[in-house]
């Protein structure tokens, strides 16, 4: 399932950011843990990824750095700054926030709501 | 993959690796370069067919790079993350195909990242985009804005609402009976055309070198002039404005002076009220100078009866000026009438002592009372009309009083206002120039919006009217300062100001000199009445009285006050001959010393509340005399011009 481009752009930031919180990663990676760890779901299309990461780097939430590593080509590596961690708790505190009105509201179904709690 | 197949017809083919030396050394970061390192880093072909990508796949990093419109650095950085990200993707399996398609739209990958890559360019490259795009916006809202405001300026026109030719007319509409006008007229067009004298005719007198040409003028128009004193007794002048009677009457007009039907429009055609033709003006200056030269006539052949005749017709004249809705130019002319008629009857007071007889004297006495009792004060109505005229055919009108400039109120105003300002030079220019035209096509509008509404200048026009008309209310010496001439200056001085009044600050007239004419001939008027009594009393007491309340109030009612201060008229005899006389505008009495010739018309200007620096002035030494009011103070003869200089 795709999801409509005005959620997705709410999404795919804090998805992003999410994903850079446990190390630095290079855009195919992002963009392959995205589609694997969502299901697909916030496959947001690669044309669309690297505008979004470039975005965040002008924000100065993530710091961008090309590294040259043994035996393999040249990748640019986006890591998260202390101004990215603090906008993913923030905007995580939002997503949960949502979920439960959400859930509250029977639009997520209470078996899924696990996660949210 | 071949070196063709990955290049962008369109974009990098300058940039080829080992195309040249120059390529290599152009395509240096800066950066390396400083480090010593000396290698093609910012070739973006180099990176991208060193890559080995599929064709499609490099066709595309070139589609999204040249849509993208990236600084070069920004460029190589997309480049080298592209060309990573398929490498990537091919290592994991993926085709060409599918790298393509998983990628998206390339158009809108393109904008995204152009917009994304901005968000990171240095604060002075934002605030300089900041700047040229908010100038862009600025110049764009404004040029809307202004194209707006000179579409409403060019689609607006004026509405003539009002014919005030026939307001004005309406307003003298009397029985035909009882018009002097179409006498008058009739006795212009019957004498003969006023000779082209080399001599000032009007003042000539007897035992002066031309006075048989005078006479003798006067014997041959005998007929008309009895037609102009049969006039004078109308009750009504009944001139009417764009009269086409008048334009009929000037075709009997045979030499044209009058000037009855030079292209004057009728009061049908509602023309511009401030172009109306007055000639009547002329035809009642030059009877009046032929009637006042017949009184001296009459009064030199000791025939007192038609001195008197002609004096009373003068005044009569006067009165008939000043009709409704008479024009300053009307009343100007009428004060002119009576002072000639002042003028001659001191003439023949003092010249001709004996001529009048004492009935006859109190006769000129009552007429001059008479004329003093009507109503004369000064008429501004059609001065207005003429102004709302102009207004209206400069302005739209909104049916409440208000409307805005239009384009033919621009050029009726540039016509009328005769004013150096730029919109009209550059209207002018525009006659003669196309490119000046053009360009007065473009300012005009906005030179327009500068210009007040007619709301606003019809109440600035009214309000200065009004100042003025309130300083001068009551006697001169209590008039208060004049706030209408103080209101003109402030606006001409700001040059908000001087745009916003624009049309109505061309049409004032001078209140003052309005009302200080008005004063200058009832002193004349006063003295007149003085001279009239102390004539009276000679004949009774064969001496002159030693003041003038002596004259009190069996000949005169009471002592007329000097305009210049308010005290009593000032009177002296000087060897034997009585001296009638205001101390003038230096308020400093000389004993009836008279001020030089050159000085009495500017002396006559000093009435009212002065200024220090007026003051100054008219205390100066070419000022030291005084104005005698009786007998005339006759203008010195010019020297001829080869005559030697007095010793």
């Amino acid at each position: 399932m795709r999801i409509e481009r005005e959620m997705m752009r709410g999404a795919g930031p804090v998805a992003v950011l999410k994903l850079l919180e446990s190390g630095a990663k290079y855009g195919y990676e992002l963009v392959e843990t995205l589609a694997t760890r969502s299901d697909g779901v916030l496959d947001m299309g690669q044309s669309t990824l690297y505008p979004l990461l470039y975005n965040l780097e002008a924000q100065g939430l993530v710091r961008a750095e090309w590294r040259e590593e043994a035996s393999a080509r040249p990748r640019k590596y986006y890591a998260l700054t202390a101004k990215g961690k603090k906008r993913l708790a923030h905007d995580s505190l939002q997503w949960q926030a949502v979920t439960r009105a959400m859930l509250g509201l029977g639009v997520i179904d209470p078996a899924l709501g696990g996660a949210a709690g | 993959m071949s070196d063709s197949e990955s290049r962008d017809p369109n974009s990098e083919q300058a940039i080829s690796p080992g195309r040249s030396r120059w390529s290599w050394v152009l395509h240096m970061p800066l950066s390396s370069v400083l480090r010593g390192e000396f290698s093609p880093g910012l070739d973006v072909h180099a990176i991208i067919s060193g890559a080995g990508l599929p064709a499609p796949v490099a066709a595309l990093i070139w589609d999204v790079l040249r849509r993208g419109r990236l600084w070069r650095s920004e460029r190589v950085d997309v480049a080298r993350e592209l060309v990573a990200h398929f490498a990537d993707g091919a290592a994991a399996g993926r085709t060409s195909e599918q790298l393509v398609a998983d990628f998206g739209d390339v158009k809108t990958a393109a904008r995204l990242i152009r917009q994304a890559k901005r968000r990171n360019r240095p604060v002075w490259w934002q605030t300089w985009h900041f700047a040229v795009w908010a100038s862009v916006w600025l110049l764009a809202i404004t040029t809307i804005g202004y194209g707006l405001l000179a579409a409403r300026f060019y689609l607006g026109r004026p509405t003539i609402a009002h014919n005030y030719w026939h307001e004005i007319n309406a307003a003298r509409k009397v029985p035909e009976a009882d018009r002097a006008w179409p006498l008058y007229r009739q006795a212009a067009i019957d004498m003969e055309p006023t000779p082209i004298f080399d001599f000032n005719w009007r003042e000539e007198r007897p035992g002066g070198e031309h006075w048989a040409a005078i006479e003798g003028y006067l014997a041959r128009n005998r007929a008309a002039l009895d037609l102009t004193r049969t006039a004078a007794e109308k009750p009504q002048l009944g001139f009417l404005v764009g009269d086409p009677g008048d334009f009929a009457a000037g075709s009997e007009d045979k030499n044209k002076a009058l000037g009855l039907s030079n292209g004057g429009l009728t009061a049908d055609e509602n023309g511009e009220l401030i172009a109306m033709k007055l000639p009547h003006l002329q035809v009642l200056r030059d009877l009046a100078s032929w009637l006042g030269l017949d009184a001296i006539r009459a009064a030199a052949a000791n025939d007192g009866a038609a001195a008197v005749d002609d004096l009373s017709a003068l005044v009569a004249m006067s009165e008939q000026t000043h009709a409704p809705r008479t024009t300053l130019v009307d009343q100007l002319v009428g004060l002119a009438l009576l002072e000639l008629a002042l003028r001659q009857t001191g003439r023949i007071l003092a010249d001709y002592p004996q001529v009048l007889s004492e009935d006859q004297i109190r006769g000129l006495a009552h007429r001059l009372a008479a004329y003093r009792g009507g109503d004369r004060s000064v008429e501004w109505t059609a001065e207005r009309m003429a102004f709302q005229d102009f207004l209206q055919r400069i302005y739209t009108d909104d049916g409440s009083g208000d409307g805005r400039i239009t384009p033919a109120g621009i050029e009726l105003f540039d016509q009328m206002a005769d004013r150096s300002t730029f919109i009209n030079q550059l209207v002018k220019a525009g006659r003669v120039s196309s490119a000046a035209a053009t360009l007065a096509y473009l300012l005009e509008p906005g030179a327009a919006a500068l210009i007040g509404s007619r709301r606003e200048n019809s109440d600035f026009y009214d309000a200065v009217i009004q100042a003025g008309l309130r300083a001068h209310h009551g006697w001169p010496w209590r008039w208060a300062p004049d706030l209408s001439m103080e209101m003109i200056r402030t606006a001409e001085n700001d040059m908000r100001n001087r745009w916003r009044y624009a049309p109505a600050l061309v049409f004032f007239p001078s209140v003052s000199g309005m009302f200080k004419a008005v004063e200058r001939n009832f002193q004349k008027l006063d003295a007149t009445e003085v001279a009239l009594a102390l004539a009276l009393w000679h004949k009774r007491h064969g001496a002159w009285p030693e003041r003038l309340d002596e004259l009190v109030p069996a000949m005169l009612p009471e002592v007329p006050r000097d305009r210049f201060d308010g005290q009593p008229m000032r009177y002296a005899v000087r060897d034997g001959r009585p001296v009638v006389y205001s101390i003038g505008p230096d308020r400093d009495d000389d004993g009836g010393r008279p001020l030089g010739d050159k000085e009495v018309g500017m002396a006559e200007t000093g009435f009212g509340r002065l200024s220090d620096e007026q003051l100054k002035h008219f205390q100066s030494p070419e000022f030291d005399g005084d104005l005698v009011l009786w007998p005339p103070v006759e203008p010195t003869p010019e020297p001829p011009p080869d005559a030697p200089a007095a010793e």
